[in-house]
């Protein structure tokens, strides 16, 4: 598959996924901001297995500056935007306490899964793929782990509250 | 992997585990499949919190506490009930306990059940010596030993094994309730040295009181006690004059126990006398009237107590060839043409009921009829009433069951049918009839509950014909 199949693929999801997101607008320019810095940022990234998961990153980087621009400019609350501080280009207090929030819900919910489930998950913490699990594991079948991991990463999200975020 | 199964993979994508292979077939589905595209997106921050190693890191460590709680074994103690092998364990634990307990209880109950007739005769044999002035009781009337000695000689000379076994047997029951006895006098003194002086000269005051009060010396109630310590103790040394008597005393009385429903139906011996005119039809009239003075006055409660035990007197009355009424045996009873009446009466106020068994179709209530609405008739103490047989069942069976409580019974039931002989086990039973050496002028049986207790019942079975 070429660069350009996959560019093409890549901005038909991206903008069927903005859009279930945010408004038609936004996700159309959400998808070309996504498309841009993977062509300019990244040019010499050919390979289908490295460009899926980048522009996964790229339009979550891009989602969140978004959501951050519109709480500024006051678009949720409608303040006068000569009251806001002005931006810090790193990671605001409020994010940091987003990521301490999910961490700490994350580590809650994973000490609250099956015995099976947190050895499965460790497995995958420390870098083992699902063949070696499947090894680690004595299981003759890696679907075995297939299903097993899925109903625990159901599980997982279930005890987070239904999202990652 | 089919692509619909391809969402497996994305627990390896958010860990970034996943092989190559595994990469590239979740990668190139993305692109074709919105589905997997979003729960990729959406997995992408769940990708970025374990791309953090410091994250990882706390993440590996709370699964590795968890893992080591487990393996230590410091769950709470109870936890172990909440595993399934815990909760049967427990159960089958409780099950054990509450079968032992109940068990041991049931069967300690039949024990004492089977125990309890002699150990009843003795007390009651006992009880009226230690309140009575004078050496003959109301049990050890001229009487009554004239009686026993009339029936020891018959007894011995008759031989049987039966009646040898028999006598064998209660002696032995005898000797294990009068060695209970003894221990329980031997425990009193250690009580009376554990008790203050004051109080324990209060309390033997207490117990010479009723000896005091009926004109008799502390040395007579030494000797009643004496007395009623040979007769429950076979083994006399001191007083070698009453060794043979005491000894015989329990045996006869364990052997033929029935002698002493009359004498505690009517409370005491003196009354018997009466209670045989009563039984003639000329002055019946008068001897009831007599007899429920007698009630009325309280007189048993001197001779067995404060506490009336609950008697029945029962009797069958057919129409002679002179006209006139006469007990009858319940064999004459059966076979007469004329009509037959049963006769009862009680020691105390009681309601009475009436049982017909019908054999194999069940029981039925005979009296009072159905026609009166009632469950149970009211009888006066003394008082005799008279109650026509009912007609024999279709297998010419004709069996009854009389019971007799102080308070009026409620709807009788098939299982209330089936527990009736609860209030009969511990009977006392005297049949009386003009051939017997006392000279009874009556045909009539005497039941007895000994028990002195204000809710005791009686039931006693009456089989007329078979």
């Amino acid at each position: 598959m070429t660069r350009d199949e996959i560019f093409t693929g890549l901005r038909e999801r991206i903008l069927a996924f903005a859009t279930s997101r945010v408004s038609r607008d936004l996700a159309e320019d959400l998808t070309q901001e996504v498309l841009v810095v993977l062509q300019e940022k990244y040019l010499r990234v050919t390979e289908l297995t490295e460009l899926v998961p980048l522009a996964f990153q790229v339009l979550r980087f891009k989602m969140l500056d978004t959501h951050r621009k519109s709480l500024r400019r006051g678009e949720y609350h409608q303040e006068s935007v000569d009251e806001l501080p002005l931006a810090n280009p790193g990671d605001d207090p409020a994010t940091l306490l987003d990521q301490k929030q999910r961490v700490e819900r994350l580590l809650a919910a994973v000490a609250q899964l099956g015995e099976r489930c947190r050895e499965l998950f460790k497995w995958k913490l420390e870098g083992n793929s699902f063949p070696e699990i499947q090894t680690l594991m004595g299981q003759h079948s890696i679907n075995t782990i297939y299903t097993w991991d899925l109903r625990c990463r159901k599980q997982l999200l279930s005890l987070m509250g239904g999202t990652w975020e | 992997m089919p692509e619909h199964e391809l969402e497996k993979l994305l627990g390896g994508f958010a860990a970034n585990t996943l092989t190559a292979e595994e990469r590239l077939q979740l990668y190139t589905a993305a692109l074709q499949d919105q589905q997997l595209f979003n729960a990729l997106a959406d997995e992408q921050a769940l990708k970025e919190l374990l791309s953090d190693p410091t994250v990882r890191r706390k993440l590996l460590e709370t699964l590795s506490r968890s893992n080591r709680s487990e393996a230590g074994g410091s769950l709470p103690w109870w936890a172990w009930f909440k595993r399934p092998a815990g909760l049967a364990f427990a159960g089958g634990l409780a099950a054990v306990i509450f079968a032992l307990a109940f068990g041991t209880r049931i069967y300690q109950e039949s024990l004492e059940r089977a125990a309890r007739p002699v150990a009843t005769e003795d007390v009651t044999q006992a009880r009226p010596s230690g309140h009575a002035p004078q050496p003959s009781d109301s049990l050890r009337s001229p009487e009554a030993e004239s009686r026993l000695k009339a029936q020891a000689p018959a007894e011995s000379a008759q031989g049987s094994a039966k009646s040898d076994a028999l006598a064998d047997k209660a002696v032995k029951r005898t000797r294990s309730a009068a060695a209970k006895l003894q221990e329980q006098r031997a425990a009193e003194p250690a009580s009376d040295s554990a008790m203050p002086p004051n109080e324990r000269d209060e309390s033997r005051k207490q117990a010479q009181a009723p000896v005091t009060a009926t004109g008799g010396t502390t040395e007579q109630a030494a000797a009643s006690r004496n007395r009623q310590l040979s007769a429950d103790a076979p083994s006399p040394p001191a007083a070698p004059g009453t060794a043979p008597a005491p000894l015989q005393a329990p045996a006869a009385s364990a052997i033929a126990p029935k002698p002493h429903a009359r004498a505690l139906f009517y409370g005491d011996a003196s009354l018997r006398a009466d209670g045989n005119r009563l039984a003639q039809g000329s002055d019946q009239a008068d001897g009831s009237a007599r007899k429920s003075e007698l009630f009325a006055s309280g007189g048993t409660a001197g001779a067995i107590g404060h506490v009336k035990p609950l008697g029945l007197r029962y009797s069958f009355v057919t129409r002679g060839a002179d006209g006139q009424n006469r007990e009858v045996s319940a064999a004459i009873a059966a076979g007469s043409t004329e009509p037959v009446r049963i006769t009862v009466e009680t020691t105390q106020d009681a309601y009475l009921q009436i049982l017909q068994n019908l054999g194999s179709a069940g029981t039925r209530l005979w009296w009072p009829p159905q026609e009166t609405g009632k469950i149970s008739l009211k009888l006066l103490a003394g008082k005799r009433s008279e109650i026509p047989l009912p007609p024999p069942a279709e297998n010419g069976l004709l069996a009854l069951t009389i019971r007799l409580s102080p308070k009026p019974f409620g709807p009788l039931t098939m299982q209330e049918v089936g527990m009736l002989d609860r209030f009969s086990a511990n009977l006392l039973i005297e049949s009386v009839s003009p051939a017997d050496p006392s000279g009874a002028q009556e045909q009539a049986t005497y039941v007895v509950n000994p028990e002195a207790s204000p809710t005791a019942q009686l039931a006693v079975d009456i089989p007329i014909s078979q």
